[in-house]
Protein backbone atom coordinates (compact mmCIF):
# COMPACT_ATOMS: atom_id res chain seq x y z
CA UNK A 1 0.00 0.00 0.00
CA UNK A 2 3.00 2.32 1.08
CA UNK A 3 4.20 2.54 -2.44
CA UNK A 4 0.27 3.92 -3.44
CA UNK A 5 1.12 6.66 -1.58
CA UNK A 6 2.50 9.93 -2.04
CA UNK A 7 5.28 11.23 1.01
CA UNK A 8 3.55 11.21 4.04
CA UNK A 9 1.80 13.95 5.22
CA UNK A 10 0.27 14.41 8.53
CA UNK A 11 -3.65 13.82 8.44
CA UNK A 12 -3.16 11.58 5.27
CA UNK A 13 0.16 9.26 5.17
CA UNK A 14 -1.49 6.35 5.11
CA UNK A 15 -5.14 6.78 4.38
CA UNK A 16 -6.90 5.27 1.67
CA UNK A 17 -8.78 6.61 -0.99
CA UNK A 18 -12.68 5.14 1.27
CA UNK A 19 -10.85 6.77 4.07
CA UNK A 20 -9.88 10.26 2.58
CA UNK A 21 -13.58 10.30 0.66
CA UNK A 22 -16.21 7.80 2.00
CA UNK A 23 -19.43 6.36 0.55
CA UNK A 24 -21.37 8.83 2.17
CA UNK A 25 -18.82 11.83 1.25
CA UNK A 26 -18.71 11.11 -2.81
CA UNK A 27 -22.48 10.48 -3.14
CA UNK A 28 -23.32 13.73 -1.09
CA UNK A 29 -20.94 15.01 -3.61
CA UNK A 30 -22.30 13.17 -6.60
CA UNK A 31 -26.13 14.15 -5.37
CA UNK A 32 -25.71 17.82 -5.15
CA UNK A 33 -23.78 17.70 -8.85
CA UNK A 34 -26.81 15.62 -10.29
CA UNK A 35 -29.52 17.93 -8.46
CA UNK A 36 -27.62 21.23 -9.88
CA UNK A 37 -26.72 20.55 -13.05
CA UNK A 38 -28.93 17.27 -14.33
CA UNK A 39 -31.87 18.14 -13.38
CA UNK A 40 -33.77 19.07 -9.62
CA UNK A 41 -35.84 15.87 -10.15
CA UNK A 42 -32.95 13.54 -11.27
CA UNK A 43 -31.53 11.23 -8.93
CA UNK A 44 -28.85 8.87 -8.24
CA UNK A 45 -30.34 5.81 -6.68
CA UNK A 46 -27.62 4.21 -4.22
CA UNK A 47 -28.13 0.38 -6.22
CA UNK A 48 -26.28 -1.86 -8.02
CA UNK A 49 -27.18 -2.43 -11.59
CA UNK A 50 -25.59 -4.26 -14.48
CA UNK A 51 -23.10 -2.34 -16.26
CA UNK A 52 -22.79 -3.21 -20.23
CA UNK A 53 -19.39 -4.46 -22.26
CA UNK A 54 -19.10 -1.00 -23.99
CA UNK A 55 -18.69 1.53 -21.18
CA UNK A 56 -17.00 5.09 -21.45
CA UNK A 57 -15.18 6.60 -18.37
CA UNK A 58 -14.00 10.20 -17.36
CA UNK A 59 -11.35 11.17 -14.55
CA UNK A 60 -9.32 13.21 -13.17
CA UNK A 61 -6.42 13.88 -11.03
CA UNK A 62 -5.47 14.91 -7.45
CA UNK A 63 -2.66 16.28 -7.57
CA UNK A 64 -1.20 17.20 -3.89
CA UNK A 65 -0.04 15.61 -0.77
CA UNK A 66 -2.07 12.45 -1.75
CA UNK A 67 -2.24 11.89 -5.21
CA UNK A 68 -5.73 10.33 -6.57
CA UNK A 69 -8.18 9.91 -8.73
CA UNK A 70 -11.85 10.08 -9.63
CA UNK A 71 -13.03 8.25 -12.53
CA UNK A 72 -16.78 8.08 -13.41
CA UNK A 73 -18.06 5.05 -15.46
CA UNK A 74 -21.22 4.61 -17.26
CA UNK A 75 -22.75 2.93 -20.52
CA UNK A 76 -22.47 5.01 -24.00
CA UNK A 77 -25.92 5.39 -23.71
CA UNK A 78 -26.32 7.19 -20.54
CA UNK A 79 -22.73 8.61 -20.98
CA UNK A 80 -24.94 10.49 -23.69
CA UNK A 81 -28.18 11.34 -21.90
CA UNK A 82 -26.11 13.03 -19.27
CA UNK A 83 -24.64 15.63 -21.48
CA UNK A 84 -27.80 16.39 -23.14
CA UNK A 85 -29.44 16.60 -19.57
CA UNK A 86 -26.46 19.12 -18.68
CA UNK A 87 -26.98 20.94 -21.56
CA UNK A 88 -30.76 20.91 -20.64
CA UNK A 89 -32.80 22.79 -23.05
CA UNK A 90 -29.05 24.15 -25.11
CA UNK A 91 -28.44 20.51 -26.64
CA UNK A 92 -27.86 20.20 -30.67
CA UNK A 93 -30.32 18.08 -31.79
CA UNK A 94 -27.91 15.21 -32.32
CA UNK A 95 -24.68 15.11 -30.15
CA UNK A 96 -21.71 14.10 -31.38
CA UNK A 97 -18.58 12.11 -29.52
CA UNK A 98 -16.64 15.08 -29.15
CA UNK A 99 -20.17 16.56 -27.80
CA UNK A 100 -20.69 13.89 -25.18
CA UNK A 101 -16.74 13.66 -24.28
CA UNK A 102 -16.73 17.30 -23.27
CA UNK A 103 -19.84 16.78 -21.72
CA UNK A 104 -19.41 14.17 -19.69
CA UNK A 105 -15.36 14.99 -18.98
CA UNK A 106 -17.19 18.22 -17.44
CA UNK A 107 -19.15 16.05 -15.14
CA UNK A 108 -16.10 14.35 -13.97
CA UNK A 109 -14.15 17.61 -13.55
CA UNK A 110 -16.81 18.67 -11.27
CA UNK A 111 -17.17 15.81 -9.08
CA UNK A 112 -13.53 15.58 -8.95
CA UNK A 113 -13.17 19.01 -8.01
CA UNK A 114 -15.97 18.85 -4.90
CA UNK A 115 -14.06 15.88 -3.90
CA UNK A 116 -10.56 17.46 -4.07
CA UNK A 117 -11.95 20.70 -1.88
CA UNK A 118 -12.77 18.14 0.92
CA UNK A 119 -9.38 17.01 1.42
CA UNK A 120 -7.49 17.88 4.64
CA UNK A 121 -4.43 19.43 2.58
CA UNK A 122 -4.72 21.98 -0.35
CA UNK A 123 -4.36 20.06 -3.54
CA UNK A 124 -4.81 20.55 -7.58
CA UNK A 125 -6.94 19.25 -10.04
CA UNK A 126 -5.54 17.72 -13.69
CA UNK A 127 -7.71 18.15 -16.58
CA UNK A 128 -10.29 15.47 -17.39
CA UNK A 129 -9.75 12.93 -19.59
CA UNK A 130 -12.23 10.34 -21.16
CA UNK A 131 -11.86 7.12 -22.63
CA UNK A 132 -13.26 3.43 -22.89
CA UNK A 133 -10.61 2.33 -20.75
CA UNK A 134 -9.62 4.55 -17.41
CA UNK A 135 -6.13 3.90 -16.15
CA UNK A 136 -5.82 1.17 -14.00
CA UNK A 137 -6.41 1.41 -10.83
CA UNK A 138 -4.31 0.36 -7.27
CA UNK A 139 -5.50 -1.95 -4.60
CA UNK A 140 -7.21 0.80 -2.81
CA UNK A 141 -9.92 1.30 -5.21
CA UNK A 142 -13.30 2.43 -3.22
CA UNK A 143 -16.70 2.10 -6.11
CA UNK A 144 -19.62 3.69 -5.31
CA UNK A 145 -22.12 2.45 -7.61
CA UNK A 146 -25.70 4.26 -8.44
CA UNK A 147 -28.34 3.97 -11.05
CA UNK A 148 -29.73 6.87 -12.32
CA UNK A 149 -32.14 6.37 -15.08
CA UNK A 150 -31.56 2.86 -14.51
CA UNK A 151 -28.41 2.88 -16.09
CA UNK A 152 -25.66 1.72 -13.46
CA UNK A 153 -23.24 5.28 -12.80
CA UNK A 154 -20.09 4.04 -11.15
CA UNK A 155 -17.63 6.41 -9.21
CA UNK A 156 -14.31 5.31 -8.75
CA UNK A 157 -11.72 6.71 -6.08
CA UNK A 158 -8.00 5.35 -5.84
CA UNK A 159 -4.40 6.28 -4.81
CA UNK A 160 -2.18 6.63 -7.49
CA UNK A 161 1.44 5.66 -7.22
CA UNK A 162 4.09 8.31 -7.54
CA UNK A 163 5.90 8.31 -11.09
CA UNK A 164 9.50 6.97 -10.74
CA UNK B 1 -24.24 44.09 -22.92
CA UNK B 2 -21.74 42.06 -24.31
CA UNK B 3 -19.65 38.76 -22.02
CA UNK B 4 -17.54 36.65 -22.48
CA UNK B 5 -17.34 33.20 -21.21
CA UNK B 6 -13.86 31.93 -20.93
CA UNK B 7 -13.58 27.65 -20.48
CA UNK B 8 -12.33 24.81 -21.82
CA UNK B 9 -15.81 22.57 -21.98
CA UNK B 10 -17.90 23.62 -24.67
CA UNK B 11 -20.54 22.30 -22.85
CA UNK B 12 -20.12 24.87 -20.03
CA UNK B 13 -19.69 27.28 -22.17
CA UNK B 14 -23.01 26.38 -23.88
CA UNK B 15 -24.40 26.63 -20.47
CA UNK B 16 -23.25 29.39 -19.08
CA UNK B 17 -24.06 31.46 -22.15
CA UNK B 18 -27.19 30.31 -22.61
CA UNK B 19 -28.06 31.54 -18.93
CA UNK B 20 -26.84 34.87 -19.78
CA UNK B 21 -28.02 34.87 -23.13
CA UNK B 22 -31.46 34.33 -21.26
CA UNK B 23 -31.01 37.33 -19.92
CA UNK B 24 -29.99 39.41 -22.66
CA UNK B 25 -26.46 38.97 -23.56
CA UNK B 26 -24.57 39.07 -26.48
CA UNK B 27 -21.87 36.10 -25.48
CA UNK B 28 -18.56 35.51 -27.42
CA UNK B 29 -16.50 32.55 -26.48
CA UNK B 30 -13.19 31.44 -25.46
CA UNK B 31 -11.82 28.01 -24.71
CA UNK B 32 -8.17 29.27 -22.55
CA UNK B 33 -7.29 32.50 -21.26
CA UNK B 34 -4.66 33.19 -23.67
CA UNK B 35 -6.92 33.29 -26.41
CA UNK B 36 -9.55 35.43 -24.19
CA UNK B 37 -5.93 37.61 -23.88
CA UNK B 38 -6.39 37.74 -27.69
CA UNK B 39 -9.82 38.99 -27.91
CA UNK B 40 -8.99 41.89 -25.59
CA UNK B 41 -5.88 42.35 -27.22
CA UNK B 42 -7.65 42.88 -30.29
CA UNK B 43 -10.11 45.79 -29.10
CA UNK B 44 -12.88 43.40 -27.93
CA UNK B 45 -13.98 44.53 -24.29
CA UNK B 46 -16.69 42.88 -22.59
CA UNK B 47 -18.60 44.10 -19.64
CA UNK B 48 -18.46 40.93 -18.28
CA UNK B 49 -15.67 38.01 -17.99
CA UNK B 50 -16.97 34.62 -16.86
CA UNK B 51 -13.89 32.92 -16.13
CA UNK B 52 -12.84 28.82 -15.11
CA UNK B 53 -9.78 28.39 -13.27
CA UNK B 54 -8.33 25.24 -14.82
CA UNK B 55 -8.25 25.29 -18.54
CA UNK B 56 -4.70 24.36 -20.93
CA UNK B 57 -2.61 27.07 -22.15
CA UNK B 58 -3.51 29.61 -19.55
CA UNK B 59 -5.42 29.11 -16.34
CA UNK B 60 -8.13 31.45 -15.28
CA UNK B 61 -6.20 33.14 -12.71
CA UNK B 62 -3.54 34.10 -15.06
CA UNK B 63 -6.16 35.60 -17.23
CA UNK B 64 -7.18 37.72 -14.44
CA UNK B 65 -3.65 39.03 -13.13
CA UNK B 66 -3.43 39.61 -17.38
CA UNK B 67 -6.23 41.84 -17.22
CA UNK B 68 -5.75 43.81 -14.19
CA UNK B 69 -2.66 44.74 -15.26
CA UNK B 70 -3.88 46.72 -18.22
CA UNK B 71 -5.83 49.56 -17.18
CA UNK B 72 -7.90 50.06 -20.39
CA UNK B 73 -10.04 46.79 -18.96
CA UNK B 74 -10.38 47.88 -15.38
CA UNK B 75 -14.41 47.92 -16.55
CA UNK B 76 -14.46 44.64 -17.34
CA UNK B 77 -16.30 42.64 -14.64
CA UNK B 78 -14.43 39.48 -13.79
CA UNK B 79 -16.54 35.92 -12.24
CA UNK B 80 -14.41 33.03 -11.55
CA UNK B 81 -16.51 30.42 -12.73
CA UNK B 82 -14.89 27.18 -11.50
CA UNK B 83 -14.73 23.99 -9.50
CA UNK B 84 -11.81 25.35 -7.20
CA UNK B 85 -13.96 26.06 -4.23
CA UNK B 86 -11.03 25.75 -1.56
CA UNK B 87 -11.17 29.04 0.65
CA UNK B 88 -7.91 29.54 -0.32
CA UNK B 89 -8.66 29.53 -4.05
CA UNK B 90 -10.75 31.67 -3.65
CA UNK B 91 -8.85 34.26 -2.08
CA UNK B 92 -6.18 34.32 -4.05
CA UNK B 93 -8.49 34.99 -7.07
CA UNK B 94 -10.19 38.00 -5.24
CA UNK B 95 -7.15 39.30 -4.42
CA UNK B 96 -6.21 39.28 -7.69
CA UNK B 97 -8.96 41.05 -8.56
CA UNK B 98 -11.92 38.69 -9.62
CA UNK B 99 -15.20 40.67 -8.28
CA UNK B 100 -17.23 37.84 -7.88
CA UNK B 101 -16.81 33.93 -7.42
CA UNK B 102 -18.99 30.78 -8.42
CA UNK B 103 -18.41 27.27 -7.66
CA UNK B 104 -19.73 24.14 -10.33
CA UNK B 105 -22.18 23.05 -9.64
CA UNK B 106 -24.30 25.80 -9.90
CA UNK B 107 -27.97 26.70 -10.63
CA UNK B 108 -28.78 29.05 -13.19
CA UNK B 109 -30.13 30.73 -10.16
CA UNK B 110 -27.16 30.83 -8.69
CA UNK B 111 -25.43 32.97 -11.65
CA UNK B 112 -28.67 35.25 -11.70
CA UNK B 113 -27.86 35.96 -7.80
CA UNK B 114 -24.23 36.74 -8.76
CA UNK B 115 -24.66 39.07 -11.63
CA UNK B 116 -27.93 40.57 -9.57
CA UNK B 117 -25.36 41.26 -7.12
CA UNK B 118 -22.84 42.76 -9.12
CA UNK B 119 -25.87 44.83 -10.66
CA UNK B 120 -25.14 43.46 -14.13
CA UNK B 121 -28.97 42.13 -14.56
CA UNK B 122 -29.70 43.65 -17.84
CA UNK B 123 -33.62 42.44 -18.48
CA UNK B 124 -35.88 41.56 -15.50
CA UNK B 125 -36.29 37.56 -15.84
CA UNK B 126 -40.13 36.38 -14.62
Amino acid sequence: MSELLSAPVDGISGATAAELLPEETVRAIADEIWASFIGEDEVLVPLDGELPAATVSAWVGIDGPWRGRVVLTTSASAAEELTRALLRGRAPAVLDAEDVEDGFGELANVLGGGLKALLPEASSLTLPMVGAQPPASGPDEHLVSSLWRGERVDVVVCSVPLPH
Amino acid sequence: MHALVIDDSRAMRRIVGGILEDLGYEITQAGDGQEALDKLEAGFVPDLACIDWNMPVMDGLSFVNAVRENPEWRDVTLMMVTTESEHGQIVRALAAGAHEYLIKPFTPDALRDKLSLLGLVPVEVP
